[in-house]
């Protein structure tokens, strides 16, 4: 931050802090894993969280598993046809798919993560149940998308509760475990279905009863889950050990990201982005794939449904067996590096999709077994590692919102898109071809994933960084150092595979005027466009008095007072002028008398718009349209004003009215930032002046001492390549008093 | 709403919802494995005409008849076959008792008071691969004398044609 000493010790600190804090999150050579019960042992953690969500999960998964065990007598029973009964199993999880989301925003910043599982559990009871009593199919309908939509708070909570349930030296085994539970559904489905109907003559009806009255007993054991909190044992404790080491603590200055800028910011990490097409895969492989298997052996192999459900619980065992032996090692990996552990999953994808797609050469049914055991037993493996590599790369109060993301990448893109695809396969190629055609997006879908090796330390650190950074800004904030208005570290943005802006820094000042220069395609209007949150960056983040504000709408900002009068024409052709004030004021919820005198100050400020106020906004002159958009801004009270190329075109006299309108706004508190072409126009303002070049900051110091660099003034003004591509580079120089020269590198 | 609320609203729904399905008649919790096919065996690779035979153990006072659907989903419990026909079909006015008979045929439904029936037609399907296309899909329930299907019972085989 502007207070050399305060950056100093941010730096410091966040030095010092962050292998330490990687430990904490699990990573690093001071970390010790050992088996699970005894890692439970020594770190006091306990198995009921993990048995309850288990429980919950099995016997969601064990329902849904004895639809297609029970299909036929459904149908029989109630009267639907196949392809009814296909569109009932294809709408619950397109529910599945769309429930995540709204689920996750229910338990966005409010942990109640628990409440909404047991709640879940109990309309899973009443689903169940409720399915056994259908007679017709809006009744199956009905009960189908119920049980649908309470399962999207599966995918939403359950793994972001356990995850701060237990530590992260324990989470990758944790996760294994309740995929494993989740798996036996899978296996213990066809055994109750077998018992109910062989040892107690029930019918499909009566299965459904009883598991919803097993799935009611589970809910109640689940009673007694509570929610920890989020980060309760990674990043609260990165945090606590900032202030034993620097001070006490103070409230977080941070803005909360909304539901949707949360999404999106989850969306922009690289590493999120390739997990999710791994998840698209999986859904791919474990939705409609479980069907085509179905009729594949049927058709080649003469199972009839016994033998289908024989082959579908050996497969289960499998993935049991590869979650529970293949947990420890991905532990380990991870532990060791993250990159290691992504590579591992990427291996064990490829090889999934390769045993797949030879299972349907295989001369044999042994050997077919054999290789669906291989390729869902390690396709399993790798739903947990990507699980936890994804919630160990966001904030915790993000981790069920990438949960939803990965179930709608799972059902929705994997699930239905899968079903599309393989349809249109099965029609040309049969079963067996629809499934050795799987194996392209799946090792491309490897390959994507492989290719996160790359990305995730990246995206790892600034986790860590970021955490650091926030605590020791509420140290700086209590310890009485000032924080600059609105600050800008590391921002890296690019259009494309174009980078545009190369981990700029950037701070302004309360009641500052700040210049920014730069040849063309510099990245000056790139940066105002992050500033006010028109562009998200790639890395880096921007705190308006030292809350992140890196990834709120731009709307949002505006609110908070960060505004931008964008280069050009900013308004509205179809409006007048008198219009635009309206529209303006209205906009920040100013009431009748307060719009009137919004209006009135405007004309004040620049009376040629008084005498023009019915015109409309085009058929003003090109100094009448930029006083316009200077008092759109006026009326908004900006804490931070962005103005995108003043004087460009404008006459000299109507810039010389421009000027001393800033200077005006700029003594009433407003702090801006001036993106000029005209040097002389911008220091003749400026109290300070920045200056970018391809993308990185080369010059932040005194407006006046920038005027005696022909050097960087010669670029502006003639176009010509950097000056610092021809100079040698020397060490940064900063004379303490905020003046600060960047080499090139 | 806290957490006790929230499972007595739970607790109630499911109550409401069993009282629902206690208005529904003819549903079986325990099987019904009365009916069952004799002949062809299932999966078995039949071809046009072949004979289909069943059994009905213990037949109660109401079972009068027997539907056999092919490649159709039976009504549900107590529902009348004619149901299965088009609305426009359904109306006897529009469409006598002889007229309806037809279009049930049509439709791959014969209704017999035997325990045997000749098939001697199996319909085409498209749009699926040749497997799949061939495979057909036979079901039996037992009818009263209003046409109406008595309980849940129910069997069925999967046949796969082959063409001479």
């Amino acid at each position: 931050m502007t207070d050399t000493g305060g950056v100093h010790r941010l730096e410091r600190v966040r030095g010092q802090m962050h292998d330490r804090a990687r430990e904490m999150l699990g990573v690093g050579p001071g970390v010790v894993t050992g088996g699970l019960v005894g890692e439970m042992r020594v770190s006091g953690s306990r198995w009921y969280p993990l048995l309850a969500l288990g429980g919950l999960v099995l016997v969601d998964r064990a329902q849904s598993f004895a639809v297609f065990v029970l299909g036929p007598e459904i149908a029989g029973g109630t009267g639907v046809t196949q392809t009814q009964l296909a569109t009932l199993v294809a709408l619950k999880t397109l529910a599945i798919a769309v429930a995540a989301l709204p689920f996750a925003a229910l338990v966005d910043g409010r942990p109640r993560r628990a409440l909404i599982a047991i709640t879940c559990g109990v309309v899973w009871a009443i689903a169940t149940g409720g399915t056994g009593l259908a007679t017709t199919f809006w009744i199956l309908l009905f009960f189908f998308v119920l049980d649908g939509i309470s399962t999207g708070a599966v995918v939403a909570v359950h793994q972001s509760l356990l995850s701060d349930s237990y530590p992260p030296t324990l989470r990758m085994r944790v996760i294994s475990a309740y995929e494993a539970i989740s798996s036996a559904g899978n296996v213990l489905s066809p055994v109750i279905v077998g018992m109910a109907v062989a040892w107690w003559g029930l019918s499909w009806r009566g299965v459904f009863l009883i598991m919803g009255a097993v799935a009611l007993a589970t809910a109640v054991y689940a009673m007694k889950l509570r929610d920890p909190g989020f980060g309760v044992l990674d990043h609260q404790r990165i945090r606590e050990a900032i202030r034993a080491d620097v001070g006490p603590n103070r409230a977080a200055p941070d803005v909360p990201l909304r539901f949707l800028e949360a999404s999106r910011r989850i969306l922009l990490i690289p590493t999120a982005r390739r997990l999710l097409a791994a998840y698209a895969v999986i859904g791919m492989a474990f939705v409609p794939m479980t069907t085509y298997l179905f009729f594949f052996l049927d058709f080649r192999w003469g199972l009839d449904v016994g033998g289908r459900s024989v082959v579908y619980a050996i497969m289960a065992l499998a993935q049991v067996a590869a979650l529970l032996g293949i947990a420890r090692p991905f532990q380990s990996r991870f532990t060791r590096s993250p990159r290691a552990a992504i590579r591992l999953a990427s291996w064990l994808l490829a090889g999934s999709m390769a045993a797949i797609a030879l299972m349907v050469l295989a001369p044999a049914l042994w050997l077919v077994v054999v290789l669906l055991c291989i390729g869902f037993g390690l396709l399993a493996a790798v739903t947990p590692a990507a699980s936890v590599i994804g919630m160990t790369i966001v904030e915790p109060q993000l981790r069920p919102i990438l949960a939803a993301l990965a179930g709608i990448a799972y059902a929705a893109i994997g699930g239905l898109g899968g079903v599309l695809l393989l349809s249109g396969l099965d029609t040309r190629l049969g079963p067996a071809g629809a499934i050795a055609a799987i194996a392209v997006p799946g090792l491309l879908c490897a390959v994507v994933l492989r290719s996160a090796e790359s990305t995730i330390d990246p995206d790892f650190d600034r986790l860590v960084d970021a955490v650091v950074e926030r605590e020791e800004i509420e140290v700086l904030v209590e310890s009485g150092t000032s924080l600059p208005l609105l600050s800008c570290r590391g921002i890296r943005f690019g259009y494309g595979p174009i980078e545009v802006l190369r981990g700029v820094d950037f701070t302004v000042q309360e009641g500052e005027i700040v210049a920014l220069l730069g040849s063309n395609g510099a990245g000056k209007s790139t940066l105002l466009g992050v500033i006010s949150g028109l562009n998200l960056p790639s890395a880096g983040t921007v705190r308006l008095v030292g809350g992140d504000i890196t990834y709120i709408d731009a709307e949002r900002r505006s609110r908070m007072g960060i505004v931008q009068v964008p280069g050009g024409k900013a308004m509205f052709g179809g409006l007048t002028v008198r219009e635009h004030l309206e529209a303006y004021a209205w906009s920040i919820g100013a009431n009748r008398r307060e719009v009137s005198k919004a209006i009135d100050l405007a004309y004040d400020a620049f009376p040629t718009l008084a005498t023009a106020r019915d015109s409309m906004a085009t058929l003003l002159s090109g100094g009448q349209q930029q006083m316009l958009a200077m008092t759109t801004a006026l009326i908004r009270r900006p804490r931070v004003l962005a103005i995108d190329e003043l004087s460009l075109g404008l006459a000299p006299m109507v810039v010389a009215q421009l000027l001393d309108f800033l200077r005006q706004m700029n003594a009433d508190g407003t702090a801006i930032v001036l993106v000029e072409q005209s040097t002389n126009v911008a220091l003749s303002v400026a109290h300070r002046a920045c200056f970018l070049d391809k993308g990185e900051m080369r010059f932040d110091g005194p407006a006046r001492e920038l005027q005696g660099r022909s050097d960087l003034l010669r670029a502006v003004f003639l176009g010509v390549g950097s000056p610092f591509e021809s100079r040698p580079a020397s060490p940064a120089v900063t004379d303490g008093a905020n003046r600060k020269e960047h080499p090139s590198p | 709403m806290d957490r006790r609320r929230c499972v007595e609203v739970m607790i109630a729904a499911c109550v409401a919802l069993s009282a629902t399905g206690c208005g529904a008649t003819g549903l079986d919790f325990r099987s019904d494995n009365r009916l069952s096919i004799i002949s062809p065996a299932d999966r078995a690779e039949v071809a046009v005409p072949f004979l289909l035979q069943w059994r009905l153990r213990d037949p109660g006072d109401q079972d009068s008849a027997f539907a056999v659907l092919v490649d159709v989903s039976p009504p549900r419990a107590g529902a009348s076959i004619i149901e299965l026909l088009p609305p426009s079909q359904q109306d006897v006015a529009t469409c006598d008792r002889t007229c309806q008979s037809q279009a049930l045929l049509a439709r791959g439904v014969t209704v017999t008071s035997a325990d045997s029936l000749e098939v001697t037609v199996l319909p085409r399907r498209s749009g699926l691969s040749a497997d799949r296309a061939r495979r057909h899909t036979i079901t039996i329930i037992v009818l009263d004398d209003q046409d109406r299907r008595v309980g849940e019972v129910a069997a069925a085989i999967d046949v796969d044609e082959v063409f001479r």
